[in-house]
């Protein structure tokens, strides 16, 4: 196997394994086809030689394939890249491989079909088959075809009948001999569309699963099974997919042109594909095995293996890495030899021929800058689920319903834990006992609560029990309710709860209100429902993304019309919402969630400090250090509409008296109100607020801190402690600060070489006790200092700042520091730690929001404006 | 002794003020365990149990080695019933994990390190033996895992809980409060009022639920593996509900319906936020901490005994707990020691914390105050293993026998102040699990805790493993009867 198509099928990587797939050199750029979800394909090119001619092959390079065989009295005719079908012929697949694509798809539930197509019968009806899945003239699974001058395609669900009828069909303006491109795409939400050469030209609902679907049916192209349906025409290519294609693919495959060949090699280009195996691969092989000793700053021997132009200049024993020569380079010939890594486990056998062959390939190395912070959490394809946190919980029934429990559900609901420094981590929303008796009795307090009659009629034409009036309506309150339509099956569902309320004795009244206990306990309610497996969001699992990305709820009237009017499926429609909602209030509530989970700011609330030490601490302190933050990030985040990374150096701060005086303060007056700092040295930016420096405890331990400053905004890492190591506080005395005791550890050659990376990060802060207040001298009367160094991770050498203004300065104008908050903000969006596979994503929405000067708002925008934009 | 053993007479035939009905009186009211109700098997067996006993700091390794005239003394009783393994060794944890407590926290029952800051990287011995005796899920009615304890370190979640599912995320959220454990078992959800057609209404809601819950995690759902997995296990909750909700009112037979479970005492000591104050530690008085300690082994016994769970794991103490400790110790009526760390270590705040004594542990010295912590640990933990020996089965074995219980801990052999692998040399005690391992020893065993696991997964007829896919399994056979 070529090393190239190797590396295709090892990387595994989204988008690449097999998803991107060449177009003809003549299609447009941004033309790649995808083979997300491709079951069966077929581009007719000419077979040659003594292939057999009568086989039409599936090449989409799924492991069954569905090869289709030429059948009927009448003449194919073969031409370069496509085959002319006409009267009395068809190609039709094995009943096997007919049953399988019937199973996969039934399985899927979501379906699209693509053609490439040239008419030469304008009159031609039935519809004339194109391509079909079907038992005879009556019964099919789905069939495409053409009826005159419009495409029709029939699709048999629950509720349709045998023939898969009602269709969506949509007239071809200006239907001529040129190649038409047609896909028909259904969700498995049942919402399904109709484009003509990248245009969509209809949309309807089509609910209904594919449950009705049989096996025994055949895959047929240009024909019914006994050839009473011939469409006559060209056919250049069809594709059938087990998912619904979105516009962007749809629209790509149409740029692709109908020459587009899926055969060969992948779409991405050999240097694209290295780029891609380095930074997937070898990138982190370096990180993790290598750049302990031999990043910037560390150099050992001279090498630094983290940069390109570094790496490849080699180090005080020679050349490092010689493109395609592994002998000649001395990372592989220690490598191999087991010289290196230097007192650290080997590589072993893949590892090394990984290297090996890397370098033998041409040492292709794509980034400026190999981020050992990058690669610590390799990717992880598992995702779960986002059950609503407790909050969201409280917002989803206020914004749906009117109804305020936000003191109910905060006593019943078991708290979310935090995990990976979010409490919304999806993977840790656990669901307990706990959580289902609280769900079933907060739906009988706030159905209890709410005016249940005048809120049906909202949904209903009457207060009758008809089946006329009862399904719109369930159909109605489900939408609003579990923010997106009903399929047929969930409407089936409620309205058979009003079917046993009303056979039980109870009232219109009654079945409304058992129907929203059920809804309100739904998964679909209480969870954030998506299609992983398309990874295709419809309109309303994009409206439902937006809103608890801006609001921590759900979408309110306008943005479920936007979904009903598609206008989320492009760019500029999701700006125009998300324009709208950055001005609802519920956005600043949202971020300020963002802002108490990142910081942890709940702690502030069971703050025990040892009282012999501070004496004078009360706890109202606490929460009024809370109070600061919130009040500083809101300031400038919303009222200043500032750069995020701004907030770590500020001319203002917010105090109550209290903390005012605490801080130094001249109290202005009574409450929280804002202070002019920019003449106070010692106060301006989050670092500087007691909420923040009370992360070292009692002791002001200068290794949190300086991990907090490290992890939290210089987005790196260090190795962990030795095991068994004695970890407790070295005490300050007279004589002896955290300073020197720090300095003790940095110059130990057992801890040195990751202490010296982050305690120095908080020799600004040595000013500040335990818990905040700002000191010359400490308890032992020693004189404290606020002078250090920096280094940020990736330069060679630290840079040096005098007092703790100016590392505050140094921080707030750090690129570095600017992309790490911009990764809090998406990890919180996203409700899950980032691994290595998102480094791309991160690093382009940060650019798209500004890079140094990103907002809040910008960054969420930007991610999600990231799916419309591929 | 501060607090008498909870009775469970005394339980069912509380007072009236109960807000909690109880549900399947009929098991509670046998003398005999209710095992017979849910499993149908023949007297020789017992359902398959599958439980893990942590208890936070760990024992350092040459205290192990004085066996039971040490701080091994409270297990002395059971001495019978238990296999101590020493020199049991979680080497490849503590490697790339987080901080040294919480990598010993998740190897424990886990073998694999942790895989980020609420996660194990992999399921516990627990977890395992129960998808494997139970493929199709536990009896109607049970709480699939219960996960209970006392703790005061919330920092990461590995600290404290101790079942994970195979994906490394909780095997049920931690009841940490004798009421909130009583609750997830014992708790009733509809008080039994309401005519029937009021009930049949509420019925097809909950119907409405499961439908769409099973939807969801079925085989033509939109979802990953992961997210089925997790509605799968809400939907096994939503049965849950519903069997307390309603089957249950058949189970209760007339006479005994008005019989009443106390809901236990609200609990005096901190909990939530408050319960860590930000790594400083808190003030504890020995009383409140045993009396809530026995509160939940109490609880949780009766829970096994009322065959109402299987699995799960009950913690005494998270690892890396700081708590500073007053009162008097005293063991079989003698006082042993008096605690009084603060006083003892001359520091308030973190440094006056119990955690200190595990710091300065040196084997050459006494060790007073690290003794007396580790051996009140081990009466706690005897009590809950001595309520679970005092139940007889239909087999003539007690549930301490019959149930495949792990006892562990964080941290070993470092001793914790040694620059040395601070995760070999784990204390380890295991039951018989019904003849399957053998029992009355102090075993030198000298292996990786993966092979120790992985033995007795085998032997519990589990083919799932633990560690590696491509680790070789070398068994045990010294632990096997």
């Amino acid at each position: 196997m070529p090393r190239l198509c190797f590396l295709v099928a090892t990387l595994g990587l989204a988008g690449l394994n097999g998803s991107l797939v060449r177009a003809e050199p003549a299609a447009t750029h941004g033309s790649t086809r995808t083979a997300r979800g491709l079951q069966a394909l077929y581009t007719f090119e000419s077979q040659g030689g003594n292939g057999d001619r009568r086989l039409v092959p599936d090449v989409a390079g799924q492991k069954v394939v569905i090869d289709l065989a030429i059948a009927g009295k009448g003449s194919i005719q073969r031409r370069e890249n496509s085959l002319q079908f006409s009267e009395d012929c068809w190609a039709a697949a094995s009943q096997d491989a007919s049953d399988r694509l019937t199973r996969v798809l039934k399985r899927s539930n979501a379906l699209s079909i693509e053609a490439w197509f040239k008419t030469s019968d304008f009159q031609q009806s039935g519809p004339a088959r194109i391509v079909t899945l079907s038992r005879d003239t009556r019964n099919r699974n789905f069939t495409l075809g053409q009826n005159i001058s419009k495409i029709e395609v029939r699709l048999r669900r629950r509720g349709s009948d045998s023939n898969g009828l009602p269709p969506i069909s949509a007239s071809i303006a200006g239907l001529s001999e040129k190649w038409t491109h047609v896909v028909f795409s259904r969700s498995s939400r049942g919402d399904a569309f109709l484009y003509v050469n990248g245009r969509q030209v209809s949309s309807q609902a089509m609910p209904g699963s594919f449950e009705p679907w049989e096996v025994g049916h055949t895959l047929l192209i240009g024909n019914e099974l006994g050839g009473s349906r011939p469409w006559n025409g060209d056919l250049a290519l069809v594709a059938i997919f087990n998912v619904a294609l979105n516009q962007q693919e749809i629209q790509r495959h149409y740029r692709a042109g109908h020459r587009a060949s899926l055969l060969g090699a992948p779409a991405v280009t050999p240097e694209e594909l290295a780029s891609l195996h380095f930074e997937r691969k070898i990138a982190p092989l370096l990180s993790n095995h290598c750049l302990e000793c031999h990043d910037s700053a560390s150099r050992e021997g001279g090498l630094d293996l983290s940069k390109k132009s570094e790496a490849f200049a080699g180090g005080d024993s020679g050349p490092a890495i010689v493109p395609g020569d592994p002998l000649e380079s001395l990372v592989w010939t220690s490598v191999e030899s087991d010289d290196m890594p230097h007192d650290r486990d080997s590589l072993n056998a893949a590892q090394k021929t990984l290297l090996k062959d890397w370098i033998a390939d041409g040492a292709a190395w794509s980034l400026d800058f190999v981020d050992p912070a990058v690669y610590r959490h390799l990717p992880n394809s598992q995702r779960w689920i986002s059950r609503l946190t407790v909050e969201e919980y409280i917002e989803t029934i206020r914004a749906t319903l009117g109804v305020d429990i936000a003191k109910q559900a905060r006593a019943q609901l078991p708290p979310d834990v935090r995990a990976d420094g979010f409490r919304n981590t999806a993977y840790n929303l656990t669901v307990d006992f706990g959580h289902i008796s609280a769900y079933a009795a907060l739906a009988d307090t706030v159905v209890e609560r709410m005016d249940v009659v005048a809120f049906a009629k909202e949904h209903a034409a009457n207060l009758t029990f008809t089946d006329k009036n009862m399904r719109p309506m369930v159909e109605s309150i489900g939408k609003q309710v579990l923010r997106g339509p009903l399929s047929k099956e969930e409407v089936a569902l409620y309205r058979g709860i009003t079917t046993t309320v009303a056979l039980s004795g109870g009232d219109f009244e009654d079945a409304v209100a058992f129907v929203l206990r059920a809804m309100l306990q739904s998964p679909r309610f209480l969870y954030r429902v998506e299609d992983e497996k398309s990874g295709y969001l419809d309109a309303y699992e994009q409206a439902n993304r937006l809103s608890y990305s801006v609001w921590g709820g759900p979408p309110d009237a306008a943005l479920m019309r936007a979904a009903d009017d598609g206008e989320l499926t492009t760019a500029a429609g999701i700006r125009r919402q998300l324009d709208r909602m950055w001005e609802d209030p519920r956005a600043v509530t949202r971020s300020l969630q963002f802002l108490e989970q990142w910081l942890d700011l709940e702690r502030l609330s069971s703050l025990n400090p040892e009282r012999s030490r501070f004496p004078d601490w009360n706890p109202s302190l606490a929460e009024a250090m809370r109070r600061e933050t919130i009040a500083t990030f809101r300031d400038w985040v919303w009222n200043e509409r500032g750069p995020l990374v701004q907030l770590l150096d500020l001319p203002f701060t917010y105090a109550t008296p209290g903390l005012a005086m605490y801080y130094g303060l001249t109290p202005q007056g009574e409450g929280l109100l804002r202070y002019d700092v920019s003449q106070m040295s010692s106060r301006g930016g989050l670092l500087t607020h007691g909420s923040v420096l009370t992360i070292g405890g009692d002791d002001a331990s200068m290794v949190t801190r300086g991990l907090f400053v490290l992890r939290d905004l210089l987005f790196s890492e260090v190795g962990d402690p030795p095991p068994g190591l004695d970890t407790s506080p070295v005490p300050t005395a007279r004589g002896v600060t955290h300073r020197v005791v720090a300095t003790q550890r940095i110059e130990a050659e057992a801890c040195g070489g990751c202490h010296k990376r982050f305690e120095p990060l908080a020799f600004a802060l040595e000013k500040y006790d335990g818990l905040g207040r700002f000191q010359e001298r400490d308890e032992h009367g020693n004189s404290l200092r606020e002078d250090g160094e920096i280094l940020f991770p990736g330069d060679a050498e630290p840079t040096r700042y005098e007092t703790s203004a100016e590392m505050m300065r140094l921080l707030a104008e750090s690129e570095r520091v600017a992309e790490c908050l911009t990764r809090k903000v998406i990890q919180f969006c996203l409700a899950r730690p980032l691994d290595a596979s998102d480094a791309r994503m991160v690093t382009r929405v940060h650019t798209a929001a500004g890079g140094i000067r990103a907002r809040y708002q910008d960054i969420v925008t930007q991610l999600l404006l990231l799916d419309s934009s591929n | 002794m501060p607090t008498p053993p909870l009775d469970r007479r005394a339980l069912l035939r509380g007072a009236a003020g109960t807000v909690i009905g109880l549900p399947l009186l009929e098991e509670m009211i046998g003398t005999t365990s209710a095992a017979g109700h849910a499993f149908a098997g023949s007297a020789s067996q017992a359902p398959t149990r599958a439980f893990n006993v942590f208890f936070g700091l760990g024992i350092p390794s040459p205290l192990q080695a004085e066996g039971f005239d040490g701080v091994l003394e409270p297990l002395k009783p059971l001495r019978d019933k238990l296999l101590i393994m020493r020199n049991v060794d979680h080497v490849r944890c503590d490697q790339s994990g987080i901080n040294a407590h919480f990598d010993g926290a998740s190897a424990a029952f886990t073998a694999t390190p942790p895989d980020g800051e609420a996660r194990a990287g992999g399921a516990s011995i627990d977890q395992v033996i129960r998808r494997a005796a139970y493929p199709d899920g536990l009896p109607s009615g049970m709480v699939p895992t219960l996960v209970a304890g006392t703790f005061f370190r919330r920092s990461r979640v590995g600290r404290f809980v101790h079942s994970f599912h195979r994906d490394g995320s909780v095997a049920a959220t931690m009841q940490e409060r004798p009421r909130d454990l009583f609750t997830r078992v014992f708790g009733r959800l509809i008080d039994g009022e309401g005519d029937a057609s009021q009930l049949r209404m509420r019925r097809s809601v909950l119907d409405a639920i499961v439908d769409q819950y099973q939807s969801l995690s079925g085989p033509n759902s939109i979802l990953g593996a992961a997210s089925k997995n997790r509605l799968s296990d809400h939907l096994d909750r939503v049965r849950e509900f519903e069997q307390r909700a309603f089957a249950d009112r058949k189970l209760d037979p007339v006479e005994t319906r008005d019989s009443k479970l106390r809901e236990p005492p609200k609990s005096k000591l901190a909990h939530g936020g408050k319960a860590d104050p930000g790594g400083e530690g808190l003030d504890m008085q020995l009383d409140d901490l045993t009396h809530e300690w026995r509160l939940m082994a109490d609880l949780y016994a009766l829970a096994i005994e009322m065959d109402r769970v299987r699995f799960g794991s009950l913690t005494f103490l998270a690892a890396g707990e700081r708590l500073r400790m007053t009162g008097d110790y005293v063991y079989n009526g003698e006082k042993r020691h008096t605690f009084n760390d603060s006083k003892e270590l001359g520091k308030g705040g973190s440094g006056g914390c119990s955690h200190e004594f595990w710091h300065k542990f040196r084997e050459s010295q006494k060790n007073v105050s690290l003794r007396a912590h580790a051996h009140m640990k081990m009466r706690e933990v005897a009590y809950f293993l001595n309520r679970l020996d005092e139940t007889q089965e239909a087999n003539g074995k007690s549930i301490l026998q019959n149930a495949c219980i792990t006892i562990s801990t964080e941290s070993g052999d470092g001793r914790h102040s040694d620059v040395k692998r601070e995760l070999s040399g784990i204390f380890h005690a295991i039951t018989e699990a019904n003849g399957r391992f053998k029992t009355g020893d102090i075993m030198n065993v000298g292996r990786e805790g993966v092979d120790v696991y992985n033995t007795m997964l085998q032997s519990m007829g589990a083919a799932e493993r633990l560690g590696p896919a491509d680790r070789e399994h070398r068994p045990v056979e010294g632990i096997l009867a």
